[in-house]
């Protein structure tokens, strides 16, 4: 009865118009991320997440953050299908899509609340936001509280130069360097499937201009939406170090970064991406090996280097193009997070 | 004896004449032949600075301006030997360092427009800050022990240690000054954090310096609130704000209703933060640097923070750039540096 209740509230909010949404994206670039979470939720997707049975919750609490405003998409879809109640607690100055959310599924009679308090009060937390959010929620809520948290990550790519043939990812983006750039401009590269840095053995002259043309593409397509100005003078810091040690490529608004290895740092920079020559993917694992800990997905379109990626500790490494487009049925920082939708 | 020499040797002369006789108010030359200059040696001597600036600027507003962040990466400046001041490191990402062949023009421009700037220049300090005996890389400490200049008989003592304040040894010099004026330098989270406790008014025509932010740590006590409980309870003669940072050689003084003034041989600029343009004066953007006596480093240095450069010069300082409207699960490159630092 809920799984027919959440297909017709995920069909509803299909016609949503996401540019009405508080998300500080462009509104090509609100659309295509609005579109890329809603087409996570398929019937045989949604399906195959409920063939997991036990005890559901009866009340959870989705603490969202800023950056991916479509992240309680999925998590809403699943707990409200097996019949939880749940309120989305949306950070100020960025409700997302939250409102029309739970407007639709009043529609659609499920019960799903937003709220911008900060008292929590649910059988389940699910929370998303910096470490120091994850630390205040831990002393906060009580002992008999399940709390799922989920801090800081980051992604990379690994980039050979194969196209994909891949129809998730946008027509147009099927090159290497396309699909790359299409995986930084959805959500304005912020988000821990986001790639901060894009990694290849292929020389930086090459690789350099070919990925600024890539994100030049993908910005016409996807303009950039907001963008702090912290961001932009750390943004514009990168260049310089850029400029004095590697090469710099505009690419419209954004940049390619070109950078010696040693100066690898998971930072996210909207639309500006570091690039960095690794003669192979060893090189890369020994580059990453002191963040290992913090990192989410790997894009390649090397399906010989999964193995080296995964043993590197990656949670997920799945083709270029697909990285902020992930299955639903999948481990979420390295937890299999449709199983928390249910009691241990 | 000057460590300079050739041309570098000819522009510190330059600059320290400069110093002395802009505030007496017939400068030697105007600031711009000066920093011209400077900025033509510096991008001849230092490959990073020519990287950044292949063809020289011929309007100092077009000298291209260091970010604070290559400090942490990079050596900037042609120094090797002689005074090295770091950042605390407390953005993650290691420590900036301010390479100087001599701290001399340092010195003598931050003594000379601190002089200039207070009312009052008491010969016993008393610092809230770490004893430059022990940390001889801390620029500020650097600087307050350059104020027992004043006096013949100067008296300064430091109170600042790595577990946190002194307040033992900072009580028992507070009575011993025995109603003698003191000159106390003291960051905002120390001073707050002094406030925490039983404290009693300064003596009479006492002047007392702010300086910098809270570094990412939280106390109730900020801002406005700050100066109001330092104002009652302290009772200065003179609150006064100072700004400077680690990869300056000058200070910004000002109080806390009045906006920082700089020295003459240092301006500020207001950038468009995407696109580092200058703005208009007044307009708010992100604050850069011209400091002349930065002969050794970089001339240009942009920063992180936000202001207004009025019309006039002086700078109204807002913090740091307002970050991302939209953070969350990713990382940033201070948060991932302090994680890693901490695992």
């Amino acid at each position: 009865m809920s799984l027919a209740r959440v297909k017709s509230w995920r069909d509803a909010l299909r016609h949503a118009d996401a540019t009405e949404f508080d998300t500080g994206l462009s509104a090509e670039g609100a659309r295509a991320a609005w579109s890329a979470a809603l087409d996570a939720l398929g019937d045989h997707a949604l399906e195959s997440a409920l063939a997991r049975r036990g005890k559901p919750y009866r009340t959870a609490a989705f603490i969202a953050a800023r950056t991916v405003f479509s992240a309680p998409l999925e998590w809403c879809a699943v707990l409200l299908a097996r019949g939880t109640s749940v309120t989305l607690k949306l950070p100020s100055g960025a409700l997302g899509a939250g409102p029309a959310m739970a407007e639709a599924a009043r529609s659609a009679g499920l019960p799903l609340t937003w709220t911008q308090d900060r008292a929590v009060n649910a059988e389940l937390v699910v929370a998303m936001g910096s470490d120091e959010t994850m630390a205040h929620l831990t002393d906060q809520l009580p002992a008999s509280t399940v709390l799922d948290p989920h801090g800081h990550h980051f992604s990379v790519a690994w980039v050979t130069g194969q196209s994909t043939v891949d129809p998730v990812v946008p027509e147009g983006f099927r090159d290497a360097w396309g699909a790359v750039a299409a995986d930084t401009a959805l959500h304005d590269g912020r988000g821990c499937l986001s790639p901060v840095a894009v990694f290849t053995p292929l020389p930086l002259e090459q690789a350099g201009p070919a990925l600024a043309d890539a994100m030049r593409r993908a910005e016409q397509r996807w303009p950039v939406g907001d963008v702090g100005c912290g961001e932009w003078g750390l943004a514009r810091s990168r260049a310089a170090l850029a400029q004095v040690t590697g090469e710099v490529y505009r690419a419209g608004r954004g940049s390619v970064h070109a950078l010696p290895l040693r100066f690898f740092e998971p930072a996210v920079l909207p639309r500006h991406v570091a690039l960095f020559h690794a003669p192979d993917v060893e090189t890369m694992v020994a580059t990453l090996r002191p963040w290992a800990q913090w990192l989410s997905t790997i894009g390649s379109d090397a399906p010989k280097a999964t193995s080296a990626l995964l043993e590197l500790g990656a949670v997920r490494v799945c083709g270029l193009g697909r990285m902020q487009r992930p299955d639903l049925v999948r481990l979420h920082d390295g937890r299999d997070w449709v199983a928390t939708t249910l009691r241990p | 004896m000057t460590p300079w020499k050739g041309p570098a040797a000819a522009l510190a002369d330059r600059i320290a004449q400069f110093i002395d006789s802009s505030l007496e108010g017939t400068p030697s030359e105007d600031f711009e032949s000066i920093a011209l200059d400077m900025h033509a040696w510096q991008s001849l001597s230092d490959p990073l600075l020519r990287a950044l600036s292949p063809k020289l600027a011929t309007e100092w507003r077009a000298i291209p301006a260091v970010p604070v962040a290559l400090f942490k990466h990079l050596h900037v400046g042609t120094a090797t030997d002689g005074p090295v001041f770091r950042t605390s490191g407390t953005t993650g990402g290691g420590r900036g360092e301010h390479h100087m062949r001599s701290a001399a023009l340092y010195n003598q421009g931050s003594l000379a427009w601190a002089s200039h700037c207070l009312q009052a220049t008491p010969a016993d300090v008393v610092a809230l800050l770490v004893d430059p005996a022990t940390h001889p890389d801390s620029s500020l400490s650097h600087m307050v022990a350059l104020f027992s200049a004043w006096s013949p008989t100067p008296s300064t003592s430091w109170h600042q240690t790595p577990m946190g304040l002194d307040l033992e040894g900072l009580g028992a010099r507070m009575e011993a000054l025995a109603g003698r004026p003191v000159f106390v330098g003291t960051t905002a989270f120390a001073l707050a954090e002094w406030l925490e406790n039983d404290v009693a008014p300064l003596p009479p025509g006492s002047v007392l310096m702010v300086t910098g932010g809270f570094k990412g740590r939280v106390h109730r006590l900020e801002g406005e609130a700050l100066y109001h409980e330092t104002l009652a309870r302290l009772q200065p003669a003179h609150l006064v704000t100072e700004y400077g940072m680690t990869e300056l050689s000058s200070q910004l003084w000002g109080t806390p209703s009045t906006a920082y003034r700089p020295p003459p041989w240092l301006r500020a600029v207001a950038v468009d933060p995407e696109t580092g343009r200058p703005l208009h004066a007044g307009e708010r953007g992100q604050l850069r640097f011209y400091d002349l006596c930065n002969l050794d480093g970089s001339l240009g240095i942009e920063t992180l923070d936000e202001g207004v450069v009025h019309a006039d010069g002086t700078v109204t300082l807002h913090g740091r750039l307002p970050d991302s409207p939209a953070r969350g699960c990713s990382l940033t490159a201070e948060e991932a540096w302090a994680a890693r630092n901490n695992a």
